[in-house]
């Protein structure tokens, strides 16, 4: 026992080394921003033939050192990426110093490959299982043989609370009872003993077939070589092989994985569908016009009817139809409980509806197999009381045909609907593998944390949308916004200033006050009548809101636009000064008053912002002073003369590329040095706190002008929505009031002239985390840390960040990236002026682009707004330049 | 809690100043300019001049807290392809060379996070750096930080200016563990003609609330020796930065041995009448009754 015991002291010092540097509660926080883990044992378990997990070590124990593996973590990359290429579903990363020449680094560079990986250690405090989350692995080791029941629950509980999975090892008979005692899924078999090292490939063969029928995912580790070995484990009933020693010997690891790959044996695995990009909202029991107004408003993704007679909730099939006929994209299902075939033909037929929802089943009907016809069938699995079982109810259920799986804290005898528990424990190990929704007592006061702590597919909810019985309107908008909540916390501001893991204030110190200041006195006015009414006033006499939402015709976006599919534009090109910045500036310049402050400055790329902040204080009689570099003076002439006219001062900043962000360098300086006379009126969704929220909120009047624009003009919310992203603020202000809807979010950047660092400003698609201007964002720079002057055609998305918001969109999955060349922009907008009469600004152009490009993706139907940010007569010597240039 | 060593190191330098009847003088250059070899020759310079301790500069693109001076010295070396790189070497050479006077890394948070902020401090500490500055980052942003610092055994100098409230004050007392920065006027770095008439009122007030917590060190405007004897009466050290850089740009190392000897000449106070509430400057033991 020496070897191993050893193994685990110096496995628990080392962790609690590193608990004294990076605490539990730092670890904790860093994964609740994190993106969800990559699905390791379903990579496994539903690969359609015997899937291999590829080990890098540098040494063994049992074999000494492997000369294929050198020192640094660039060598552990080297053969990840080569396995990966190879044909590897899954890698396993030794991070053990002492006896295996690993490291944490080798694993924390390997995951980001993109292989899920599992990291090998001795591990044995629950600490080391958050490491493993936060290293980015998809699994972490614990093996049997050196824990007690209690430290084997825990550690299986904390990887389920860490969000990945616990491939549990065993090597005889009693570890494997201990293992599918404390509800382990994943089971990895090791033929080694651990304690003499020998290794005996038949009882692990033997072991193997035993466990079959238990359910887990099955996994062979240690002492296979050979395509033989590799067979005899399918037919014993793995799902996977962990193979190390057999690849590090040979000459190219990558080529000898290549060859077992190549010969491993097919075998049969169910198909279960993708996990679904965001969380799916069932509101189910709604039995009249106001409850499914309320679905169709709040956008639910499923609508429930009861036909089960038994329920209180129960509606015809023929109300069915009638309350269905208004649900557009909302997707309708009929509730049955253990009907007959007939049952659910005839409501079928009567009510037009071809989703059902099967509950009161143990087992999927056989009639189900005839009816593939259907589009949606959700199958019930009641009250399920471990993992294993859940997941072979819900791969029966799939198996026979259903598209989506319910889990459900009633049991089968009681009817569901009533609220009672969900079982969230099971659901939270159930998803790691395959998509299953859950129910039982969910209502917005509770939805937000069981999806971010369980990470359901889709969550569902009856009696938690009503009040007094009947379908509450509030109740079923609340619980879509709660459970749409961004798990990462992508979606809203914390009290430390950050979205997610973004975001924050990192300023000089003197910058603090001012902007506790500034924060308070925002938290104030945002809920002040007067204030409000300020502002509403301006919005409406002095910018002209709201704007107009103008569909134009196909071809005045793209060539090959689908027929039937609908564009519209948000024209902020109409806003006063001719661009959506005057939402902020007038916003930011009547808060400065109300403050008493008697100068402002602000930054500006294209001018539109610094126009903007001119046209306000002119307005509101404050001294305005404009920083603009140089550059950018050069190639926007108009707007400089424009606010010299509304009497601002304009300031060239020549330091650095005399651009954007060196022109936010100086207001910043004059902030810091003028604190106490002077606001500072940030142009766009940057900066330090609160200034990216308090931007995105002034803005957000875009997208509720546009929200209900929309519903009126379509009787439904859009499919996507598309903007051009700089620093953010025009993007942000569409996409933030349609977070909590189905709608897509596209954010296009500035491609520039390619994808080389330096001639673009992609800094979400192509940038890397970094803190510039007081915030931690996405960064176009070098990987040394310095950040490197973007290029684009265009002024206003020439900045070398973006807003920290719209980097926890993106990092969370809510936001989709895509970036449009200089060339693309300057022909989309010839092509929307000359197709429909409106000369968009080059920012504008590079969302028109995108949206050309997604458009034909689309079918007949499909709703598309896109923000015209800005219009283009600032632009015209540009694109005249442009035609001039050969 | 005890100071990490490099903290201490620092905490020494200002007692051994104190101990011999003067404010300690700290000179501040950027890593890598004009080249290295000519940064190299500078800091011996400085040393030889008879700064106490060196803060070296990390060069980043994007110097928001400097002026005109430093943030053109410091943009000259990103182009000529310094950064966090280049100050570790600077550190490291001075260190070959036989130093020992304490030396702090001064630097924006981008290019210390950039590559793993772990391993960007060991580098800096195995290279023979002490302490950090950085000036983006307030006391409290970044408490993991602050955690990698102490235990790459690095101390760490935060900032107060006369707009940071009370509350806040402490919090970066508490949190600096080389010495507290106190920048004594609103703005960015830069010389400045004359000492702000509400700079010695504000830093004596801040150096009665550290109450010998933690040396008090007064920067941002320093550039003559009359600034010197002014600020130094009143506090533990005094830095000296965008002067010597512009020392450095008119007349080379010779240039920045000049103006720190004269400015060193200009360090000695008058005896101060014992204050019993005082406590000397380096003891570690003061540490333990801050929260951790």
């Amino acid at each position: 026992m020496k070897a191993l015991d050893e193994l685990v002291a110096a496995a628990r010092v080392r962790a609690r080394r590193d608990a004294r540097v990076t605490p539990l509660s730092e670890v904790r926080r860093q994964v609740s921003t994190m993106a969800p883990a990559p699905r390791f044992e379903a990579a496994l378990r539903y690969a359609p033939r015997l899937a291999v997990i590829a080990e890098v070590k540098r040494s063994s124990p049992s074999s000494g050192r492997y000369a294929a593996v050198a020192e640094g973590p660039e060598a552990a990359v080297a053969i990840v990426r080569a396995y990966a290429a190879a044909g590897a579903t899954a890698v396993s990363i030794l991070t053990e110093p002492t006896r295996f020449g690993g490291s944490d680094v080798d694993l924390e560079h390997s995951a980001r490959i993109g292989a899920p990986a599992l990291r090998k250690d001795f591990t044995v405090e629950p600490y080391q299982v958050w490491q493993a989350r936060v290293l980015g692995a998809g699994a972490v080791l614990v093996i049997v043989r050196t824990l007690s029941d209690a430290a084997l629950r825990a550690l299986i509980d904390a990887a389920a609370a860490a969000g990945i999975d616990a491939l549990v090892e065993v090597h005889d008979a009693a570890d494997l009872e201990r293992a599918l005692a404390a509800d382990a899924t994943l089971v990895g078999v090791n033929a080694r003993n651990l304690d003499t090292f020998a290794v005996d490939r038949e009882a692990s063969l033997r072991l193997l077939a035993s466990a079959r029928a238990s359910g887990a995912t099955l996994v062979a580790e240690s002492g296979m070589s050979t395509s033989q070995d590799l067979a005899d484990a399918a037919d014993a009933g793995a799902h996977a092989v962990l193979i190390g020693t057999a690849l590090l010997d040979s000459a190219s690891p990558g080529d000898r994985l290549r060859a077992l790959v190549a010969g491993a044996p097919e075998r049969p695995c169910p198909t279960i569908p993708e996990h679904p990009r965001r969380v799916l909202v069932k509101t189910c029991g709604l039995r009249d016009a106001v409850g499914v107004q309320a679905a169709i408003r709040a956008d639910a993704d499923l609508a429930g009817f009861v036909m089960s007679a038994a329920s209180p909730r129960a509606v015809t099939a023929a109300e069915a139809r009638e309350l269905a006929s208004g649900l557009r994209t909302v997707e309708p299902v009929l509730v049955f409980r253990r009907p007959s075939a007939t049952d659910v033909d005839a409501a079928v037929r009567t009510s037009g509806i071809d989703g059902i929802q099967l509950a009161g089943f143990e087992a999927p009907p056989p009639w189900l197999a005839g009816r593939a016809a259907l589009d949606t069938v959700i199958g019930v699995v009641h009250r399920p009381s471990t993992v294993r079982d859940a997941v072979l109810a819900a791969e029966a259920w799939y198996s026979a045909g259903a598209t989506h799986v319910l889990i459900e804290g009633a049991a089968i005898a009681d009817g569901g609907g009533s609220g009672g528990t969900a079982p969230t424990n099971v659901v939270r190990g159930v998803n790691r593998i395959l998509p299953a929704g859950i129910a039982g007592g969910l209502d917005a006061t509770n939805v937000a944390a069981v999806v971010r702590d369980v990470r359901p597919a889709f969550v569902d909810a009856a009696s938690g949308l009503e009040r007094h019985g009947v379908s509450d309107p509030r109740r079923i908008g609340a619980f879509v916004r709660s459970a749409r909540m961004d798990p990462a916390g992508a979606d809203r501001v914390n009290a430390r200033g950050r979205f997610g893991a973004f975001g924050g204030r990192y300023v000089p110190e003197t910058l603090i006050q001012p902007l506790n200041e500034l924060e308070a006195a925002w938290r104030v006015a945002r809920r002040a009548p007067d204030y409000l009414a300020d502002l509403r006033r301006l919005q409406r006499d002095f910018i002209g809101r709201p704007t107009p939402l103008f569909e134009v015709p196909g071809i005045a976006v793209g060539e090959a636009i689908p027929t039937g599919v609908r564009i519209f534009l948000k024209r902020e090109d109409l806003a006063h000064t001719g661009a959506h910045k005057i939402n902020n500036a007038v916003g930011q310049a009547l808060l400065a008053v109300r403050m008493g402050k008697t100068r402002i400055v602000a930054e500006t790329g294209a001018g539109q912002h610094g126009v903007a902040t001119a046209a306000a204080c002119a307005l509101l009689g404050v001294k305005c002073v404009v920083f603009m570099g140089t550059t950018d003076i050069a190639r926007q002439v108009p707007n400089v003369r424009r606010m010299h006219l509304l009497g601002a001062e304009v300031h060239p900043v020549a330091t650095g590329n005399g651009t954007l962000r060196d022109a936010l360098n100086e207001a910043l300086r004059d902030w810091v040095t003028n604190v106490e006379t002077t606001a500072y009126v940030l142009g766009s969704a940057a900066g330090p706190h609160p200034y990216p929220d308090m931007v995105a909120e002034l803005q957000s009047v875009i997208g509720r002008e546009s929200r209900t624009q929309l519903l009126r003009e379509t009787g439904r919310l859009p499919d996507v929505a598309v903007a051009s992203v700089g620093g953010g603020s025009n993007a942000i202000g569409l996409f933030r009031p349609f977070l909590d809807a189905r709608t897509r979010l596209v954010g296009v950047e500035a491609g520039g002239r390619g994808d080389g660092l330096g001639d673009n400003a992609a800094s979400l698609g192509l940038g890397t985390p970094g803190i510039l201007h007081g915030a931690f964002t996405m960064l176009t720079q070098t990987v040394a840390g310095q950040v490197v002057e973007p290029h684009s055609i265009s002024a206003g998305l020439d900045y070398p960040g973006v807003g920290p918001q719209l980097a926890a969109l993106a990092a969370s999955g809510r936001l989709e990236v895509t970036r449009a060349s200089d060339s693309d922009a300057v022909e989309a907008l010839h092509r929307m002026t000359r197709h429909a009469g409106i000369l968009p600004a080059l920012e504008s152009s590079h969302a028109l682009v995108a949206a050309a490009r997604l458009a034909t993706e689309l079918s007949a139907g499909a709703i598309v707004v896109v923000n015209l940010s800005g219009r283009g007569d600032k632009d015209l010597d540009i694109v005249a330049g442009v035609e001039d240039s050969p | 809690m005890t100071l990490p060593r490099g903290a201490s190191r620092v905490r020494a330098a200002f007692a051994g100043a104190d101990a011999a009847g003067r404010t300690a003088l700290i000179a501040y250059l950027v890593a890598g300019h004009p080249d290295d070899q000519t940064s190299l020759a500078a800091a011996t310079a400085a040393l030889d001049g008879g700064a106490d301790v060196l803060e070296i500069g990390i060069p980043f693109s994007d110097p928001v807290a400097d002026g005109p001076v430093i943030a053109a010295a410091g943009q000259a070396a990103v182009a000529a392809g310094g950064g966090l790189a280049s100050a570790g070497r600077l550190i490291a050479a001075l260190r070959a060379a036989g130093r020992k006077e304490p030396l702090l890394a001064m630097g924006y948070m981008n290019p210390l996070v950039a590559q793993g902020a772990r391993t960007a401090l060991d580098d800096l500490a195995s290279a023979g750096a002490d302490a950090l500055i950085i000036p983006d980052l307030p006391a409290g942003e970044d408490t993991q930080l602050e955690r990698l610092v102490a235990h790459a055994g690095l101390g760490i100098c935060f900032l107060v200016s006369p707009n940071t409230l009370p509350p806040r004050v402490e919090r970066a007392i508490r949190a600096s563990t080389a010495f507290l920065y106190v920048v004594p006027l609103f703005g960015v770095t830069g010389a400045r003609d004359q000492v702000a008439t509400t700079a010695l009122p504000f830093l004596r007030r801040i150096r009665t609330v550290t109450d010998g917590r933690v040396p008090v060190a007064v920067g941002f405007g320093v550039s003559r020796p009359e600034h010197v004897r002014e600020l130094g009466a009143a506090a533990d050290g005094v830095i000296v930065g965008s002067a010597v850089v512009a020392a450095l740009e008119e007349g080379g190392p010779a240039r920045v041995r000049d103006l720190v000897a004269l400015l060193a000449n200009a360090t000695s106070r008058p005896r101060r009448a014992p204050d019993r509430r005082r406590r000397s400057l380096g003891a570690h033991e003061r540490q333990s009754r801050q929260r951790p």
